[in-house]
This record gives structure tokens, C-alpha cells and sequence, in this order.
């Protein structure tokens, strides 16, 4: 079935065509969620947490044409939402698991990881999606200028990445050591909060 | 060697996991219906349920109290500097709205009330009073608070202000839309409040991890003049007329030829506006306190009827118009604009003007630009024909 027949159906709360839909876009979602949360499992869990919310909101859609718009905003802010639960409940002694589940998708993952995070959504967003920086500036809610300039040096750090992968993986270990360790302090400072109430 | 779009032309594979997830997902989606439609059929059955069904609920914005003494807050009279007889001018023709307090939201004992919305078709500007924030925080981490998330771009008013005797912060939305938004209702979303105690970083501490959400109509009218022009600024561009209303202006040109775009547009920008009695209105980006302040939109400059922006640089255009906007930090009447002054697209925009160590401290050593002496650009004066 076409698309756009899919979509007014799943505005008319057809089960089997939103379900259709959302597993279309299931990569679309994925590879922006990722650019967020840059690991499967929390990824797993955004784009369940869109396709419930997609479900309960899909009446509200009022142009058909703005689906696939629709679904990304949805994927970022539920990508942001399991972003910040993590920060708020992370404790600095924790370290990340390597999960065998994510072994799918490296090239990207490393393109990803060579990029620091205000970077990878627009580079998804308009290498992978299509959109235009217009769109991408309003899908981010971020001026048009800042969208393209990130998108230059975005560009500019994977054409670095792409010359010298290890040299890149090694800076970005060593910027993002860094800022653990501001982290740890601040999280410091959120448990003490967290104890006394101020 | 490869390039960007090696790599992101390469199929994606969903993992397991995240498709089991969506599995998960659709299962129960396609159980929750099921339930619903038995429920609908039985619902459905009795005549007044049906009646029910069918009443629409209209959700309306916090009517506008007659503001005797509505006098604008620090955070509204910090975007735009009117006295109080302009003030008052705008409320009385619906530019600017005092609210009541029936849309405050409380959540986790932090109450958001929507305190005033001035606006015209391109700019809207909210504010909105925060109470119920911690003595302790408010006096020694005030600096710090901000919002996890606001679904419309804002910043905090930099002070406590005084809400009904109460202390507050007050957050000030700022939203230049591309098209008039006028009769529309916005939806805002205020997500998660607490401490990020990095320059535009993330929060850290949090005070609520809560949701508010606000629906507000803007019904403010459209108050822009318009006058005819029939000018050459420089070729393509043609000024074939101004708008301008008391919050904001718009200069429209026909583009007759190619033109090509690199990484600027090339419209001409609007810089200053003279009126009538001689003064000048600069509407480019000036200092307080010693550091720029680009809370007010600097304008934009777009090109209609056929954009096709592309990230690479050797992309042709052939648009047929296009149009500079800015917003005013001050209240003009439009019958006194005695001339219109533009500049070409410069690297600087909007940075012209301001010392480059002010830019780097504010900003960072990232920020590319390039220093223009602003009393050395080329302008173009447009006289508006009232």
C-alpha cells in the first residue's frame, strides 16, 4: 500500500497500518536515535517508547505529508527523555557494558563516535533523511546558521575521521575523559542535592 | 578513501534487540485496540453516549485581563524597551497581552504561570514567572537554573524578579516564525528544571524532572503598514516594498537573475532605520554591560519561490524573490520611518561592530567570523514613501 495511504489510515487509528508505518521508518528512527544515545539498548527503548506515543497521537496529525517529520521530533525528544533519566540516575562508578548486541551497524557507529553529540543528529538528519537545513533548523528548533555550521564542521571531523580513524577515536577518548571527570563532580553535587534537599 | 557519503549511504541494519522492542510495541498497540473497539461498540449503543461522543471540548488561552495597572514585566521590558504609555498603547491594540493567572501549571511544588505575550506576524515573545523554587537554590544557584528542555527557543530573565511579592525567575520565550502565526495556538513544553552549571550544558542537578505544557493563542492583530518601493538596491535584488509595524519590519525583493549561494545568502540586510526627526535606529547587535546581546532576532534573510540550499558550495539559484526581516527592542510608530538603510550579506552578520575579545570570551574560539568596521560597509538608503 502507499505510504500516504498507510498514514491516513494510521491517523484513522488503524492498528496494522500505524504498525506498517512505523516499522517502514524503523530505520529513519533508528539511526537518529542512535546519533542521541549512541548505544542499541536505549536505542530499543526510544523507538519503543515513540511507536506507543506515535500511537496515542497519531489523530493529532493534521497533515499527512509531515508524518515522517513528525516521527523524528517524537524520536529526538523520546531519545532526550531516556538521555536525561540516564545522567540524572548514573553513577560515576559505573561503567558502560560493551554489549554483544552492539556489534551491527560498526561504520556508522564509529562515524558517529568520531563526532561530539550536538553534531551526529544533524549530520543524520541530512545525509541519511534528506532534509535540507531549513528543515533540519526547525526540526531541532536551532537557527539555520547554527545548523549549517555545525553541519560544515561536522563534516570537516569525519573527513579527519575518515583520513585517520585511530587518531580521531584517540582525541575523542581523551576530550570525553575530560569531561567525565567534570561530571564526576557535578554528579557530586547532584547526590549531595539529592540527599539533603539543597 | 572514503568520504562522508560512503559512509552514510550504506544500509542500516536494525539490531534484534530494538526490533524485538518494536515487537513489543506493536503487540500492544494491536491489543489496546482490540480492547478499545468491544468497548466502542458497547459505548456506542446507548443515543446519549453518542451525544457525548460528539461534543467538542474548546480549549482557550487565559483571557487577557484589563491591564489598569498590567504594566510589563523586567523580562518583557528587557525585549522590548517601550515606556509606559507604549505600553499601554500595545495592550490596547491587542500587541501585547497581560495574562491572568488561569493557565498557571504547578508541578512537583513548581508553579509556571504565562505572565504576558507581545507579538506581531514576525515575532512572538512569552513570558512566563517560575515560583516555588527552593530559597536556598534561588539565592545561591539562581545563575544556574535552567530548563532540561523548552520546545520554543528561551533564555532566563538574569535576575529574581518580584512576582506578587514572591520571588521568581521569570523565562522569556523568543520565537520569530518564517510565516505569520497570528490566530494560531502554540504549544510549549517546559521539560525538567534544575542546575546545568556549564555554560549551555546540560542539567545536572535537578529540581523536577516534571513536564508543563502551555496552549496559547496568539491573537495579537496584524499591525504592519505597508508601503511601495521601486528601487535597485544592487543587482538582482529590487526593494518592491517595506512593512513595517510598530514591533518588527520586512523589506520584500523581486531577484531578477542568477544568483549563486555559497555558505551566505546574499539578500541584502537591513541596518538601520532613520526617522523623520533625524534619529537613527541601529538594528544591528549592540553591547550591554560590556557584552553583545543578541536576544532579539537579527533578521532574517530568505529567499522565496524556489530555494534549493544544498550543503556544498556550488549550488545555483533561481529564485524570483526573497525578503530581510528584523525585529525592533523598541517600539517605532511606522508613519515616522523617513528612510530605510541596508547593507550587503557580510561574513561578520551579525557579529559586525562588536570588539573580537568580547566575541571570543562570550562565545568561544570557535565562533568563525570575520571583523568588518562597520562605518566602512556600503548602505543603501530606501526612502519610504509615507
Amino acid at each position: 500500500m502507499e505510504t500516504k495511504k498507510l498514514i491516513e489510515k494510521a491517523v484513522q487509528k488503524d492498528p496494522d497500518a500505524f504498525c506498517s508505518l512505523i516499522q517502514m521508518y524503523a530505520q529513519d528512527m533508528y539511526r537518529v536515535a542512535l546519533a542521541i544515545l549512541m548505544n542499541d539498548e536505549d536505542v530499543a527503548d526510544a523507538l519503543q517508547d515513540t511507536a506507543l506515543a506515535c500511537w496515542e497521537k497519531i489523530t493529532t496529525l493534521r497533515n499527512p505529508e509531515y508524518f515522517k517529520t513528525w516521527l523524528i521530533r517524537i524520536v529526538i525528544n523520546k531519545s532526550r527523555e531516556i538521555l536525561r533519566r540516564n545522567r540524572r540516575y548514573a553513577d560515576i562508578e559505573d561503567v558502560p557494558e560493551t554489549a554483544t548486541y552492539d556489534e551491527c551497524n560498526i561504520d556508522l557507529k564509529e562515524a558517529l563516535r568520531s563526532l561530539e553529540e550536538k553534531y551526529r543528529v544533524p549530520v543524520i538528519l541530512f545525509y541519511y533523511e534528506g532534509y535540507d537545513t531549513g528543515e533540519i533548523s526547525k526540526i531541532l528548533k536551532l537557527p539555520d546558521s547554527t545548523v549549517r555550521t555545525r553541519l560544515q564542521r561536522a563534516r570537516g571531523k569525519l573527513k579527519e575521521f575518515l583520513e585517520d580513524p585511530k587518531a580521531q577515536t584517540r582525541e575523542h577518548a581523551s576530550d570525553h575523559s575530560d569531561k567525565q571527570d567534570k561530571r564526576g563532580d557535578l554528579n557530586a553535587n547532584t547526590r549531595r542535592y539529592i540527599q539533603t534537599g539543597n | 578513501m572514503r568520504t562522508p557519503e560512503d559512509i552514510f549511504k550504506q544500509e542500516t541494519e536494525i539490531p534484534d534487540i530494538v526490533q524485538s522492542k518494536l515487537n513489543a510495541a506493536f503487540s500492544s498497540i494491536k491489543m489496546e485496540e482490540a480492547e478499545m473497539s468491544k468497548k466502542k461498540k458497547s459505548f456506542f449503543k446507548r443515543p446519549a453516549a453518542v451525544a457525548t461522543a460528539a461534543a467538542v471540548v474548546v480549549l482557550t488561552a487565559g483571557t487577557a485581563f484589563a491591564a489598569a495597572n498590567g504594566f510589563w514585566s523586567q523580562g518583557a521590558e528587557d525585549i522590548i524597551h517601550a515606556n509606559e504609555a507604549q505600553q499601554q498603547e500595545l495592550m490596547n491594540s491587542g500587541s501585547a497581552t497581560v495574562f491572568d493567572d488561569s493557565m498557571t501549571v504547578t508541578k512537583d511544588g513548581i508553579t509556571i504561570t504565562p505572565h504576558e505575550m507581545i507579538a506581531d506576524k514576525r515575532g512572538v515573545y512569552l513570558t512566563f514567572m517560575v515560583t516555588g523554587i527552593d530559597e536556598n537554590i534561588l539565592n545561591e544557584n539562581a545563575d544556574y537554573i535552567n530548563f532540561g528542555y523548552v520546545s520554543c527557543g528561551g533564555h532566563f530573565y538574569h535576575d529574581v524578579v518580584d512576582y506578587n511579592g514572591i520571588p521568581a525567575l521569570e523565562y522569556i520565550v523568543t520565537f520569530y516564525p518564517d510565516t505569520s502565526v497570528i490566530g494560531s495556538t502554540l504549544h510549549l513544553s517546559f521539560d525538567g528544571l534544575g542546575m546545568a552549571y556549564e555554560k549551555a550544558g546540560d542539567i545536572t542537578d535537578y529540581i523536577s524532572m516534571s513536564t508543563w505544557d502551555f496552549d496559547i493563542e496568539v491573537n495579537a492583530p496584524d499591525s504592519s503598514v505597508i508601503f511601495e518601493a521601486d528601487q535597485l538596491i544592487y543587482e538582482p535584488y529590487t526593494v518592491t516594498s517595506i512593512e513595517i509595524s510598530p514591533l518588527s519590519m520586512q523589506v520584500n525583493f523581486d531577484v531578477d537573475g542568477q544568483v549563486e549561494l555559497g555558505d551566505d545568502y546574499n539578500v541584502p540586510v537591513l541596518y538601520a532605520l532613520k526617522m523623520k526627526d533625524g534619529t537613527v535606529i541601529n538594528l544591528d547587535s549592540k553591547l550591554e554591560d560590556g557584552k553583545p546581546v543578541f536576544f532579539r532576532d537579527l533578521g532574517k534573510c530568505i529567499y522565496k519561490d524556489g530555494l534549493t540550499y544544498t550543503f556544498d558550495d556550488d549550488e545555483r539559484l533561481f529564485p524570483v524573490s526573497a525578503y530581510s526581516t528584523a525585529t525592533f527592542n523598541t517600539v517605532i510608530d511606522p508613519y515616522e520611518v523617513a528612510e530605510v538603510i541596508l547593507q550587503p550579506w557580510g561574513e561578520a552578520y551579525p557579529w559586525r561592530g562588536i570588539p573580537e575579545e568580547i566575541i571570543r570570551e562570550e562565545y568561544g574560539s570557535e565562533i568563525p567570523f570575520e571583523l568588518i568596521d562597520p562605518d566602512n560597509i556600503e548602505t543603501f538608503s530606501v526612502p519610504v514613501n509615507n
